[in-house]
């Protein structure tokens, strides 16, 4: 074992040790558990930063195996994977997972099942890493399982309420029901190909033997548990209702863990889903399409929980668009860029919300006071200016990566598609912003206002939203000239600097700037509700606000094929399987023996006649004999 | 008058089957238990007469017919005791009334 990879195994354990600690010694103390959970994650994003200077340009990979499971037909193995991709990956999760874990200290205070909380957390973080190092397949899906799980604990972590417990279910089975795809996918290649590491299946499309439409249906049926993990068109409606967790969560799932698991699946078996034209078109198509449909979905949202969701989802149809485009870099630099500028957005909603016990953007206008807020309203700022790709902010510079994947593939419809997404997500961020910046309403007396506003949440909120606002600023450097191109340097080990692309540049500018000055013209500096220019037509408002019916869609479905058909399968259950067969078999015995209980009747004389039949029978038969 | 094994024999099955028809038939416990004793002369009979009808002599079934007589005894009287208590117990000796062991 290298230094790299026991460095790496570390830091994967470590949140595992402390999920153990925490459920077996420290559940009954809640603060305790609390440190322990983030003591945890410190240490493991303190060996990720020490593995991350070590290998500062990149490195190929570096693998150990354990073997699992070996059969002369295939070997299942689990191990450990390094390279530039998965260093990346794991700087990010730690990064962002450290920050919500100490964010969740001021948010989740007081909570009654802060341990249970803390515990799932580093569940929750073990599972992304243990997928992230995963250099096979089959522990790739093993770690994505365990992100299933964990995502479904804690968007139903306040399990008593209703909606969250129905969210947590929807979250899962929709993301099984796309598992579903992956895991016969697994299959077949394990089946066909008998090997499942990573290296084997990007090289898949030049080895002999393989028939291309083989390739094809696999990568189709993995991609459809990408679609359900990512939330991708038309598996994404769980995503959304994901949001009645508590915020922290919301930013680890939406940043970090959970969805970013599909982007960076595809990236991670990159050479094996390009190896089919029609594979990587499909994904594309299905990316670029996700992306207006939910950036125009969010043109409507009230609650700002929700808006961010959609734009979660827009981001990664864009990502996945990327991706099937052919742009490697374009899309695993939107990746990380996107996970520092979301949790940036979500925690700040969530001081948001901490403050005003409301997930309405009116109401929290209404209420006042945002302005008060000075670090949370800054950083949101920054956050929406990253998202909306604002230079000089990171989501400028990854969204121009995107553009001139597209540009540079061929594909100008994607990219005028990306542009006006970019509108799209500039104004409804903006909306949102402006909304809340409203000037306060007059009827406000003394009291109210002076009832807890006034102030900032606490230090232990703020300063991971400064930390993550300076990322947001920062982080788009890394792909430019000013640091000779560092991000192609460290993932693609490419050493010519790539000029800027100014055209494409000027272009999203633009977008940027015409986005923000409707969002402008239409919310800012007014009192009271105001529409928006989709909710101005009729047919697109009702369109919008039911979210394209999609839901509808699932529910006549649902309703009229799955419930009826499982009404067969009950009364096959319940008549056949259970009366006859379990319940047969037990009445049986119990008839039977009733049978023979009724001749023990308690009267001697019978039974001693009986034995006097029975022995003259069998004298009798010994005579014959 | 020549004596034969037959009525010996004879007799004997007459004493086992009147025993047997009275246990089976008679309710009375009392009654019962001279019905098993009915049986018990009936099988003594049947081992004395084979012992002197056989034709290696000997005196085993004169011994063990001795015994019988004993146990017999020994027999009737715990009987006879376990009679006694049933009849204090449940005021009763009708075999059929007696049906507590039902299943």
């Amino acid at each position: 074992m290298s230094e790299n990879i026991k460095l790496a195994t570390w830091v994967v354990l470590s949140p595992f040790l402390s999920l153990l600690v925490i459920g077996v010694f420290t559940r009954t103390y809640k603060k305790l558990s609390a440190l322990v959970a983030i003591a945890a994650i410190s240490i493991s994003t303190i060996l990720a930063t020490i593995l991350y200077f070590k290998n500062l340009y990149g490195l190929t990979a570096e693998t150990h195996y354990f073997e699992w499971l070996i059969t002369d037909y295939f070997t299942l193995k689990f191990g450990i994977l390094i390279d530039s991709l998965s260093l990346g990956m794991m700087m990010v999760v730690c990064i962002v997972s450290l920050l919500v874990h100490i964010y969740s200290w001021g948010y989740m205070e007081g909570e009654a099942g802060l341990s249970r909380y803390y515990a799932w957390l580093s569940l929750f973080s073990w599972a992304m890493l243990v997928f992230v190092v995963s250099p096979t397949l089959l522990q790739a899906f093993f770690g994505w399982e365990l992100v299933g799980a964990a995502s479904f604990l804690l968007i139903g972590f306040w399990y008593y309420k209703p909606e969250a417990a129905q969210a947590a279910r929807k979250a899962f089975v929709m993301t099984r029901f796309g598992d579903f795809g992956f895991f016969v996918g697994l299959l077949i290649l394990l089946v066909i190909v008998g090997n499942l590491d990573f290296h084997v299946l990007n090289k898949l499309g030049t080895s002999l033997g393989v028939s291309p439409r083989l390739i094809t249906l696999t990568a189709l049926l993995i991609f459809m548990g990408i679609m359900g993990k990512s939330a991708q068109f038309p598996l994404h409606t769980w995503l959304p209702d994901a949001m009645e967790g508590p915020t922290p969560v919301s930013a680890l799932i939406h940043a970090a863990t959970m969805v970013a698991a599909g982007i960076y699946l595809i990236a991670r078996a990159y050479g094996f889903f390009s190896a089919s034209t029609f594979a990587m078109e499909f994904i594309a198509t299905i990316g670029i399409l996700t992306s207006f449909i939910a950036a125009t979905i969010a043109l409507v949202q009230n609650d700002v929980k929700k808006v961010m969701a959609y734009s979660t989802i827009s981001q990664l149809g864009l990502m996945v668009a990327a991706l099937g485009a052919g742009g490697y870099k374009a899309g695993v630099f939107h990746l990380f860029s996107h996970a520092f500028f979301k949790a940036l957005l979500f925690l700040c909603a969530g001081s948001l919300i901490h403050h005003f016990h409301t997930n309405d953007m009116w109401e929290m206008a209404e209420k006042g006071g945002v302005k008060k807020m000075k670090i949370t309203i800054t950083t949101l700022i920054i956050g929406s200016l990253a998202l909306a790709g604002c230079p000089p902010f990171a989501g400028f510079f990854s969204k121009d990566a995107i553009l001139v994947a597209f540009e540079m593939n061929g594909k100008h419809m994607f990219m005028y598609l990306t542009l006006l997404i970019s509108f799209l997500t500039t104004y409804y961020s903006f909306r949102m912003i402006f909304v809340l910046l409203s000037p306060e309403s007059e009827h406000h007396d003394h009291k109210e206002k002076h009832h807890g506003h006034g102030h900032d949440s606490p230090a232990n909120m703020t300063i991971p939203l400064i930390i993550l606002a300076i990322f947001s600023v920062l982080f788009g450097f890394v792909d430019t000239p000013l640091m000779n191109g560092y991000f192609d340097k460290f993932l693609l080990n490419k050493h010519e600097v790539e000029h800027l692309h100014w055209s494409v540049m000027i272009k999203s500018f633009v977008v940027f700037l015409a986005g923000i000055s409707f969002a402008y013209i239409q919310f800012a500096g007014k009192k009271g509700y105001r529409e928006g220019f989709a909710e101005k037509i009729g047919w697109v408002r009702a369109l919008l606000v039911n979210k394209y019916f999609v839901d509808d869609f699932y529910f006549i479905l649902v309703r009229g094929l799955v419930y009826p058909f499982a009404a067969i399968l009950n009364w096959i259950d319940r008549k056949i399987i259970n009366d006859t067969g379990v319940n047969g078999s037990g009445n049986i015995v119990i008839y039977s023996g009733r049978f023979i209980s009724s001749l023990m009747n308690g009267l001697l004389q019978r039974y001693l006649g009986t034995s006097l039949v029975i022995l003259f029978i069998l004298v009798f038969l010994w005579q014959l004999i | 008058m020549a004596f034969t094994l037959f009525p010996y024999l004879f007799l004997s099955l007459i004493l086992i089957c009147l025993g047997l028809v009275g246990i089976l038939v008679r309710r009375n416990l009392v009654i019962m238990l001279i019905c098993i004793e009915l049986v018990l002369n009936g099988v003594t009979l049947n081992l004395l007469a084979l012992n002197k009808f056989s034709l290696n002599g000997g005196a085993a079934g004169q011994i063990i017919a001795i015994f019988i007589v004993a146990l017999a005894a020994a027999e009737t009287t715990i009987a006879l005791a376990l009679i006694f208590l049933i009849f204090r117990h449940h005021k009763e000796i009708d075999a059929e009334k007696l049906t507590e062991l039902k299943g």
